[in-house]
């Protein structure tokens, strides 16, 4: 038996969260798409570099492709695609469908120009893994019937850190070719200058860009010299990320000025891949957390502990059991005995969230009860990513005037018959 | 050794083979961990498989400096060669009014799109032309057919002034003086007129 220590990163990862991934990768598809349909042009066959699978195209099929007609058809099922994919309408087909258009959309367009944006591939990848990873069994929006989650929790997390891999990968090629083939007569030479200036000749006014700036700015230029090595470093060893968190704190923060930067003084923009950093960050602080289980394995639902007296808080448990797909929340008044059989319970006065043995508290608390009602308020947890402090002071204003302004009852709210199976005492 | 490993593909095997050795220490060195062997353990079969063989393809290509062909699993190695140039080239639209004024295309935006894939296209495929390398007679037909879609997408639009002929235009800088001295004026280097 092995005794290696797990892997942290998405450790928590629930089918939400793969879902909610689903949901941003098959947006952006869908947005690219529509940016693309406003360059459809009429091509001439002449103008074309056919590359990849576009050379293996009957030339009856390419010629259809190049035509405005067929280039607004392969758009219009690129977003369409897209946009069930989102929704989860027949996720496995409308994923399948949407990746393989929106590769050809990518492509026609690049053929112009003979040649592809790199920063779209890790989407074109993402989307791939999706397509073929466990993501069909939650956030369907519109049910027909829910599917049960998949079994092995752990294929969450290989999903998502499948994506990551493949990001992580993408990075250390780039640095290993640099050092293999430019190595350190490409950080000691004035290449960098060099394409600084020749990304910044095509500009209106390329003496006013900040490229020409930094090259006319000794020491300016000198710190982007001295940036080149240390960024190449960073790239080469991005895999790491999969296995330090630490890393990866250093790793996000500096690939993102690096990427703004190169856009600000290269005009290259990273902006879809930067969307996908966000698998960077745990998906326990963007996603609904795998629900805990008994010893049986079977998952154990969420204790919201609330101020029974409360308005507010009554108003909001009359809201979660409204919309509790059935077993994902219980509820019991912080004033009852199930609160005082809690051990070290917090000394909040709102609304505390118990998860197995965990206790959640103030804005996670309420987030942790949102997003396990699953669907559309799943993406309650995306506010995850806004700073703890700065969430849990909106929520101590609101606690703080929540009997003034939502009211204070006399005594405890009570269950009605139908609400029993949710309360306890 | 250097025939076996031009016979693989690799004809710049140098740096070739010292690429592929840094790619799987790098990449070797985590994948073979525990931890993550075990997370990809519970990925599904299917996922494993294919996932599998896009790393392979892209892998293949990012050695073979495989550029398009293999896309969307196309090498990686933009910036990653020194450069020894005389000078840096850049290239720009103009447009000739029918009345002779002459107006800079700009490469995003209106007739050009969202993105500059067209103003790109007539500067790869000018460039193509005056390499050493490839069909030079095609590069150059490639050339002005993207020059033709460029007046043809702005004479389309009825609030700009009609165009007679665009130009793609060059300019020179001297390496040497990146720092110090004023970029000079563009030249036309190609001239596509209204047919």
């Amino acid at each position: 038996m092995s005794h290696h220590k797990p892997l942290t990163l998405h450790a928590q990862a629930s089918a939400e969260s793969v879902a909610m991934m689903r949901v941003g990768v098959f947006l952006l598809c869908a947005a690219e798409a529509l940016v693309l349909a406003q360059q459809v042009t009429p091509i001439h066959q002449d103008a074309l570099t056919a590359f990849g699978f576009l050379t293996l195209l009957p030339l009856s099929v390419l010629n259809w492709m190049l035509s405005a007609s067929g280039q607004y058809t392969l758009l219009t099922i690129a977003l369409g695609s897209a946009l069930a994919a989102v929704l989860g309408i027949a996720p496995r087909v409308s994923m399948s469908v949407a990746t393989l258009s929106f590769v050809a959309t990518q492509a026609l367009p690049r053929a112009l120009q003979g040649v592809v944006n790199h920063a779209q591939v890790p989407v074109m990848l993402a989307a791939l893994v999706l397509t073929v990873g466990p993501s069909t069994d939650a956030l369907v929006l519109w049910p027909r019937r829910r599917t049960a989650a998949t079994r092995d929790p752990g294929a969450y997390q290989a999903t998502l850190v499948l994506i990551v891999a493949m990001i992580c990968v993408g990075y250390t090629f780039i640095a290993a070719h640099r050092l293999a083939y430019g190595g350190w007569a490409l950080f000691s030479s004035d290449s960098l200058e060099q394409w600084l200036v020749q990304r910044n000749l095509g500009a209106s006014n390329p003496e006013s860009t900040l490229g020409l700036l930094v090259v006319r700015t000794p020491w300016l230029a000198t710190a982007a010299q001295l940036c080149f090595p240390v960024l190449t470093t960073l790239e080469l060893l991005a895999p790491l990320c999969l296995l330090s968190s630490r890393f990866r704190w250093i790793f996000v923060p500096a690939m993102l000025v690096a990427h703004v930067s190169i856009y600000l003084l290269m005009h290259i923009s990273f902006s879809q891949l930067a969307c996908l950093y966000v698998l960077f960050i745990d998906s326990a602080h963007w996603s609904p957390r795998r629900p805990a289980v008994d010893a049986q394995g079977h998952p154990q639902p969420l204790l919201v502990l609330f101020d029974g007296v409360c308005g507010l808080c009554n108003r909001f448990v009359d809201f979660l059991v409204a919309r509790d797909p059935g077993n994902a929340l219980r509820f019991a008044s912080l004033q009852g005995a199930t609160a005082a059989s809690i051990p070290n319970l917090p000394n909040v006065d709102s609304v505390i969230v118990a998860d197995g043995d965990a206790l959640r508290i103030r804005s996670e608390g309420a987030m942790a009860a949102l997003s396990r009602l699953g669907g559309l308020w799943s993406f309650v947890a995306v506010f995850g990513l806004v700073p703890r402090p700065l969430r849990d002071t909106v929520y101590a204003f609101i606690a703080r005037n929540r009997y003034r302004w939502f009211g204070k009852h006399d005594a405890c709210r009570l269950p009605t018959a139908a609400e029993q199976h949710w309360f306890l005492p | 050794m250097i025939p076996l490993l031009a016979l693989i593909g690799l004809p710049t095997w140098r740096q070739g083979v010292l690429e592929a050795v840094i790619i799987s220490v790098m990449v070797g060195t985590v994948f073979t961990r525990p931890a993550l062997r075990a997370t990809f353990g519970q990925a599904p079969r299917a996922l494993l498989a294919i996932s599998g063989v896009a790393l392979g393809i892209w892998t293949w290509s990012q050695l073979h400096e495989v550029e398009l062909a293999t896309y969307p699993f196309m090498s990686w190695h933009m910036y990653g060669e020194p450069l020894e140039r005389s000078g840096v080239v850049g290239y720009q639209l103009a447009g000739e009014q029918c009345n002779g004024e002459i107006r800079i295309i700009p490469s995003t935006g209106g007739p050009m799109g969202r993105r500059p894939v067209l103003a790109f296209g007539v500067r790869r495929a000018y460039a193509a032309a005056r390499s050493s390398t490839g069909d030079r007679a095609q590069a150059l037909v490639r050339t002005d057919s993207l020059l033709g879609i460029i007046l043809d997408r702005w004479n389309r639009q009825t609030d700009l002034p009609r165009l007679c002929a665009v130009r793609l235009q060059q300019i020179t800088v001297p390496v040497h003086a990146l720092a110090v001295v004023p970029l000079p004026p563009y030249a036309t280097v190609r001239r596509y007129v209204a047919p």
